[in-house]
């Protein structure tokens, strides 16, 4: 019998057409992808490479959960829709073969489609290099075993569980809508996996969780170098082979679930309701008439009744349990969301709300979505799908009052779901208890912004279902919109907002700054977006069918019929308002701003080396002096400029010409010594091809003035800049952050001088199509005579001192580097006279906003006081002691170990949220909101971050502003590394090693990562060159270095360092060799070998405890342990390629841990029994330890010191 | 009032002739419509319950031009189709109650009465709170009979509306359908001949969308008066008969064949002259167009 309902299932699938299109379809994803080199793959990764596939495989598997639900979602309850039950059960059919015949039949296409991804992708590597789109070297050998073993792994099993939960739901329920309900619940945990993979500490319940292996597979490749993605095959061991055996046993058993409760009884006869037992009828007394009625549609009758459908309408979609089933799980995620937040360094913050906004687009929006998408198909084709619509359609309401009733009970859903956010947000705030409540902020995001945008998906959803008028196509052609316009956008580079349905440009909520500038543009696309969705509604109100439609002609004569009078009118008008306000946004987006494609971006990037590269090494004389005026304008996003400088060739050659760079500057001019002089444009870009009416020539800002007579070395001249910076209305994504209404923080509008390299391409790949060489290096080696008396942050002066006055808005308060010594007010404006009489570095900013200002001192050591300011948003008031105290210890500590601060304040202010990241200028900070403010640091076991960031910033007034870095390969090592090293010193100070783990293990998985995705080479650290290997390697290898020869004598090695360069106004600076030399002075022989490993090799461990067992001697409390560790080292080269290190004889950490315990504060300590450094060569030991005391833990470099590519197994409980 | 159709078509996309040229008046009473399945019976129905569009030709309601005032006819209308849905999680009352509404019965108390009426006179007063998707086949079309007697309809078109009825129940509806179609016009489409020969005092039978007749039905009876034979045979000499006589009905009970035939003279052979019925009207106007031998 199973071989029949097989084969006639096979037979089945082989007729419809939709079998060939999904096989096409995902065919051509896989094609497409591959072909055009659109792939996950860093530029030093093939295409085509193991992981890639895997990768590829994984997300596509999980997408063809539409495909497997619309194939294994229908062959049980095809009998159920057609009705077949009546003679089917008559056939000689076992309930086994029936079941078996009917999943297998089905399943087998699944897998079978499934293929059509290998395909894709194997002929998409073919084509890509052949036709030119990817460049033949990103093109690895294709090994069959590379398709099959993701596939085998990964795909199938996604296919099988996906289409065992939606053959096993429909054979439960006996209905198909439970397939939307059982997609959600796959993709819930999948998200629930998305989610929890942003925290360090849930990495190995998200292996588990993750239902398609999509977050497992990117924890178990993440530290993949790009040469092992291109050779090695996705290892499948351990919690990844969990996680394929835990969730296929789901499918399985699932299946089995449904197999057993599988009855033929049940599924065909057994009745969900009983139906009433019809009694015979008996004759009834006989009513003559029927009452007389009043039947009148006068009035506003009509309006009444669209308001009582739509509310039927509501109801309806509210009352189903499907929806109520999405919705949960819409409120579950937005629930976690706000209870948890952003995480950094697993610190959460309190619920702000406008944090919370921010976190209902993370998961719930994604729900709304899918309801809105799903519901509105449903409620439009309600009447027919039940077939009510015979009866309906002749009832007496017009067209509108159906077609309204419709749209206005599916706005009230959107009311409902924009409420939402705002009933649970004010729940979790209050159970937080936090209540501060923003309630502008929730009205203003909710029913302003999120709400006009739900309307938006619900118009188009509306008009196509109209239109297409087919339940499934209709979803389809939805559906495929939306995706379309998301391709098209992440893949195909285009975003030009006025395009696409819905979109507007992104904006963030602050404290300090609401919504700011970004209210306009985003009203004003909602507004266009609306109008336009009006003009659908209209336009599918033409062709809104009633009763039966026999042909296109016909539907097409009726509409036309109906496109008069009023509706006519309304669809003009409309069009009028659409285009209107379509023509605001462009003159916005594309004439009062510059839009530039990604494309023309990168164009002019080409353009400017192709241009000006000539100019890189011509001299330019140096700024000593500076004097400047300029003026905040918050309100009008502007900043003007009038700034006098005293250049001096500094440089052994004649400098005949002066070299400006304005970008990111209106408009500048230059007065020199007096009088104004002549500028040549040498750089003239094309028109944007989106700027019709901008002029044809686009003129950069590189400015060339010839001299009126030329600087010779040693000559000096007074320039004199006045420029404007402002931001004119508004462009097409979020953009003029810095000079806004509150908050603004400004490099000032000083132009720069000369070429600027880094602006530069730096993608070898990109440089390759626009026919520029390779740049294989940033900077000239360490040697470089230039780059030795040149400063990394700004080029155009060595130290200097300056003097600024700076005058903003009324209300606001302007802060600069300096002293203040005056501050007055004049015509409603306050102004400050900043002076900065230390030479410092040429590199500040200004900043105005409405601050709080909390003040302390601190103590130099010498016992110079210190002023202590911090400028903060008046409700941000939790942790400034946390900042404060930083300052404080830091000044204490740094100014004792490293040498005296150098001024006598120090400020910390905060800016809005536009951007994450604290700088450091001369004795002053800028520190994002986002960054620390409204952090909740009352887990005393999390790590102050706030402190460590202080800490950092204020380490870089000696690290960057005592010392300055020279513009050499591997410098910012100077500045960087040693500001994080410090920082974590400082901090493991205040808050002990234990509190450190946790930072370290972030800034090892940091480092290991961010190697992983290298694009061009990793660089040994006297050559670092990224962020990763500045930050993260540099406080990891000087906190291993610190460990071996003592926090003491690195500080001794560091004080010297300093000392040679510290304040040094002219050059030679320093560079990262000129640290290593002053280190290596203090390495002793024994540990020499950590030094060059650490910063003149890639080096990594691969440390791993086997076993640890634990006998008491006999002695009381005594025990002995005995750790079997297994340890190896590898120096890695510049792609990733590992070697196993020749020699090995390394002092590794062994540590014997007995129960954590807490002090007072309730922290936790890990108490150590014992922990000493072994001489450990590669391959197994064996380690014999006794101690005093239960032990509990125990293992090999417990503490994660050594650059270890799997941390996670060094430590095992006994 | 009177209800003018003349010259309607429809075609659809197929080719299928579902009106042709179709030309029609009915008087206030019971107007029935036969036809066999197929005949463009529903599609007539629809086209004039403002449902369906027509390719050419009028249809009138007292001056109201139906194909286009939709609007005004659906207010006059009372229509039961054929194949119907309900909203299966809600009750026949409430959903009468909103009918109700939307066929302009405004005032709340009005409403209630009528349907309490109504569902009293279709039999459902005890189920009226019960979810309609409880409801049997014969239920279901008694809420269907109710909802299309809302509103005072002058109109009332009922495309099969006996269909899974019990003859108890068929009696009732058309005792009430007879006292409403006093004062309305009532288009009634069946396949069962006798109903129509009871019930309507017009009728019409269309066969592949082309009218064959229209009047009343003793006017039909009467031209048939004298003209049907009988004759019983064996079913294997069908053959026989075929060419040479008018075969209008047949039917076999064991193995035997009841023929029945349309002659203006004897015809001999053994047949029988018989008391002509509405049904051997309605079969002999159909054999014109399709065959009638059901072997």
């Amino acid at each position: 019998m199973f071989w029949q309902i097989f084969t006639f299932e096979i037979s089945y699938r082989l007729k419809r057409p939709a079998t060939y299109l999904y096989f096409i379809a995902f065919f051509a994803i896989g094609l497409l992808c591959f072909s055009s080199g659109s792939t996950p793959a860093t530029e030093k990764v093939y295409h085509n490479s193991p992981v890639v596939l895997a990768q590829f495989m994984a997300i596509f598997s999980m997408v063809m959960m539409l495909v497997c639900s619309a194939i294994m979602g229908v062959p049980l309850y095809r009998d159920i829709e057609h009705n077949t039950s009546g003679y089917y059960l008559s056939y000689p059919v076992s309930e086994n073969g029936y079941f078996w015949g009917r999943y297998l039949g089905s399943f087998i296409f699944v897998v079978l489609i499934g293929t059509s991804l290998m395909f894709g992708a194997y002929f998409g590597s073919l084509l890509g290099p052949a036709f030119g789109w990817v460049p033949a070297k990103r093109i690895g050998p294709n090994h069959l075993v590379n398709y099959l073993q993701p596939y085998l792994c990964i795909a199938v099993p996604n296919l099988f569980l996906a289409s065992s939960v939606f053959f096993g739901l429909v054979a439960i329920t006996r209905t198909v809508k439970v397939i939307y309900a059982g997609s959600v619940l796959l993709f819930i945990a999948y998200l629930l996996s998305n989610f929890l993979v942003s925290d360090l500490e849930n990495k190995d319940l998200v292996r588990l969780l993750d239902p398609f292996a999509v977050n497992t597979l990117d924890l178990e490749i993440r530290f993949f170098t790009p040469a092992e993605r291109n050779t090695l095959l996705v290892p499948v061991k351990g919690l990844f082979l969990y996680n394929r055996l835990i969730w296929s046993g789901i499918g399985l058993l699932l299946l089995l679930v449904t197999r057993f409760t599988f009855s033929f009884r049940n599924f065909f006869g057994g009745k969900l309701r009983k139906k009433i037992v019809e009694e015979v009828a008996v004759g009834k007394t006989y009513i003559a008439r029927l009452p007389p009625v009043s039947i009148s549609f006068a009035g506003g009758y009509y309006r009444k009744v669209m308001l009582n459908m739509a509310k039927i309408e509501y109801l309806n979609i509210t009352k189903d349990v499907y929806f109520r089933a999405i919705l949960l799980g819409g409120v579950v995620f937005l629930v976690i969301d706000y209870w948890i937040g952003d995480l950094t360094y697993s610190v959460g913050t309190y619920p702000l709300t406008v944090n919370l906004m921010a976190y209902k687009s993370y998961n719930y929006m994604l729900f709304i979505f899918i309801i809105l998408i799903f519901y509105t198909g449903e409620t439009i084709h309600r009447d027919k799908t039940t077939r009510f619509a015979t009866i309906n359609d002749a009832l007496p309401m017009p067209d509108w009052v159906l077609y309204g009733s419709k749209l206005l009970g599916l706005s009230a859903l959107a009311l409902l779901l924009s409420t939402v956010p705002l009933v649970f947000g004010l729940l979790v705030q209050l159970f937080k208890g936090f209540t501060d409540f923003n309630f502008p902020v929730y009205f203003t995001e909710l029913y302003l912004i999120t709400f006009p945008q739900m309307i938006q998906m619900i118009v188009l959803s509306f008009a196509v279902h109209v239109l297409v008028n087919n339940k499934f196509a209709g979803h389809a052609v939805g559906i495929l919109i939306w995706v379309l316009m998301f391709m098209l956008r992440n893949y195909g580079e285009m975003n030009y907002n006025l395009f696409f349905f819905s979109y507007a440009p992104g904006y963030t909520w602050s404290d300090m700054d609401g919504i700011g500038h970004m209210a306009k543009p985003v009203f004003w696309f909602n507004f266009y977006w609306l109008l336009f969705g009006g003009l659908l509604l209209v336009i599918a109100a033409a062709f809104y069918t009633r009763g039966i439609v026999t042909s296109a002609k016909e539907r097409l004569a009726v509409a036309r019929a109906r496109f008069h009078g009023a509706i006519r009118i309304v669809a003009l008008t409309l069009l009028v308002g659409f285009l209107s306000a379509g023509a605001y946004i462009y003159y916005n987006v594309s004439y009062l701003n510059n839009y530039l494609t990604s494309r023309e971006s990168e164009e002019r990037q080409a353009t400017y080396e192709k241009t000006l590269k000539k100019y890189e090494n011509l001299e330019q004389p140096k700024i000593t002096s500076l004097k400047m005026n300029t003026d905040i304008f918050p309100e009008e996003r502007k900043v003007l400029l009038k700034a006098w400088l005293k250049v001096v060739n500094k440089s052994p050659v004649i400098i005949p010409a002066l070299h400006l760079d304005g970008t990111g500057i209106e408009s500048y001019e230059v007065i020199y010594n007096g009088k104004a002089i002549r500028a040549n444009y040498p750089l003239i870009y094309k028109r944007g091809k989106f700027n019709l009416f901008r002029p044809a020539n686009d003129t950069a800002k590189y400015r060339i003035y010839q001299l009126p007579a030329p600087l010779k070395p040693g000559d000096s001249a007074l320039v004199e800049i006045n420029s404007v910076s402002a931001y004119r209305g508004f462009t097409n994504e979020m953009s003029g952050t810095d000079i806004v209404y509150n908050g603004t923080f400004f490099a000032v509008g000083l132009p720069s001088m000369g070429y600027n390299p880094d602006g530069e391409l730096i993608s070898d790949e990109k440089r390759k199509k626009h026919k520029l060489p390779e740049k294989k290096d940033e900077y000239p080696p360490q040697n470089d005579p230039k780059g030795i008396r040149t400063l990394l942050f700004n080029d155009d002066a060595n130290l200097l001192t300056y003097d600024i006055t700076v005058s903003t808005s009324g209300d606001q308060t302007a802060v600069a580097p300096g002293s203040l010594e005056k501050k007055w007010q004049k015509d409603g404006r306050n102004y400050y006279h900043y002076v900065e009489d230390i030479p410092v570095d040429l590199f500040f900013d200004v900043v105005s906003a409405r601050y709080s200002v909390k003040r302390a001192q601190a103590t130099n050591y010498g016992r110079t006081p210190i002023d202590l300011e911090l400028y903060y948003q008046a409700n941000h008031s939790k942790n400034t002691d946390r900042f404060l105290g930083a300052y404080k210890d830091g000044i204490g500590y740094f100014s004792k170990t490293y040498g005296p601060f150098q001024f006598k304040q120090m400020r910390l202010l905060e800016f809005p949220k536009y951007r994450a990241f604290a700088q450091s200028f001369p004795n002053t900070v800028s520190y994002a909101e986002g960054f620390g403010w409204t952090a909740d640091f009352s887990d005393v076991n999390k790590f102050d971050y706030g402190y460590f960031v202080t800490a950092h910033e204020l380490a870089h007034q000696w690290w960057g502003h005592q010392v300055q870095p020279n513009r050499t390969r591997g410098s910012n090592l100077v500045s960087e590394s040693l500001a994080e090293y410090t920082a974590l010193m400082l901090t493991q100070r205040k808050y002990g090693k234990d509190n450190m783990k946790r930072f370290l293990k972030d800034e090892l998985d940091r480092y290991l990562s961010g190697r992983a995705n290298e694009s061009k080479k990793e660089n040994v650290f006297v050559n670092c060159n990224r962020p990763y290997q500045w930050y993260n390697k540099g406080s990891l290898i000087l906190y291993g270095l610190q460990d071996l020869i003592g926090a003491d004598t690195l500080n001794k090695a560091l004080r010297e360092f300093r000392d040679e360069y510290a304040g040094r106004t002219e050059p030679p600076f320093a560079g990262s060799k000129d640290l290593y030399r002053h280190i290596e002075k203090h390495v002793p022989d024994s540990v020499r070998y950590f030094l060059d490993d650490t910063w003149n090799k890639i080096t990594l461990y691969e440390n791993k405890v086997l076993s640890v067992t634990s006998k008491p001697t006999g002695k009381k409390d005594e025990y002995k342990v005995t750790l079997k560790v297994s340890t190896r080292k590898f120096y890695a080269d510049s792609a990733g390629n590992e070697k196993p290190a020749a020699r090995m004889n390394d002092y590794i950490d062994i540590g014997i841990f007995a129960a954590e315990s807490k002090d007072k504060t309730g922290r936790t300590l890990t108490v150590p029994l014992a922990l000493k450094k072994y001489k450990l060569t590669a391959g197994t030991h064996t380690i014999e330890v006794i101690v005093k005391g239960k032990p509990v833990k125990a293992g090999i470099d417990p503490y994660v010191k050594l650059i270890d590519r799997i941390p996670d197994d060094n430590v095992s409980d006994i | 009032m009177q209800l003018i159709i003349s010259s309607l078509s429809k075609t659809y996309p197929n080719g299928v002739k579902a009106l042709n040229n179709v030309s029609l008046t009915v008087n206030q009473g019971m107007f029935g419509l036969l036809g066999p399945n197929g005949a463009g019976k529903s599609s007539l129905m629809r086209t004039i319950a403002t449902l369906q569009e027509a390719d050419s030709g009028t249809v009138t309601l007292d001056g109201i031009d139906v194909l286009h005032q939709k609007q005004e006819v659906r207010q006059l209308l009372g229509y039961l189709p054929q194949d119907f849905g309900i909203y299966p999680r809600i009750s026949a009352e409430q959903m009468l109650g909103h009918i109700a509404r939307l066929k302009g019965i405004g005032k709340k108390s009005e409403r209630k009465e009528l349907v309490s009426a109504l569902l009293e006179k279709v039999n459902l007063a005890k189920d009226k709170r019960k979810n309609l998707g409880t409801y049997s086949g014969g239920m279901k079309q008694r809420f269907g009979i109710a909802q299309a007697l809302i509103g005072n309809p002058k109109l009332i078109i009922v495309d099969e509306p006996t269909a899974g009825l019990d003859p108890t129940e068929r009696n009732r509806f058309y005792n009430l359908l007879s006292q409403i179609g006093e004062n309305t016009i009532v288009i009634l489409s069946t396949h069962i001949v006798e109903d129509v020969r009871t019930l309507c005092s017009d009728m019409a039978i269309i066969c592949q969308g082309e009218l064959l007749y229209t009047g009343g039905p003793d006017a039909a009876l009467s031209e048939l008066d004298g003209k049907i034979y009988s004759k019983t045979i064996h079913k294997d000499e069908i053959y026989l008969y075929r060419e040479d006589h008018k075969i209008i009905s047949t039917q076999l009970k064991g193995g035997q064949l009841n023929l029945r035939t349309i002659s203006d003279t004897d015809p001999g052979y053994g047949f029988v002259q018989v008391p002509a019925g509405l049904e051997d009207f309605y079969f002999s106007r159909i054999a014109e167009k399709a065959d009638v031998v059901t072997l």
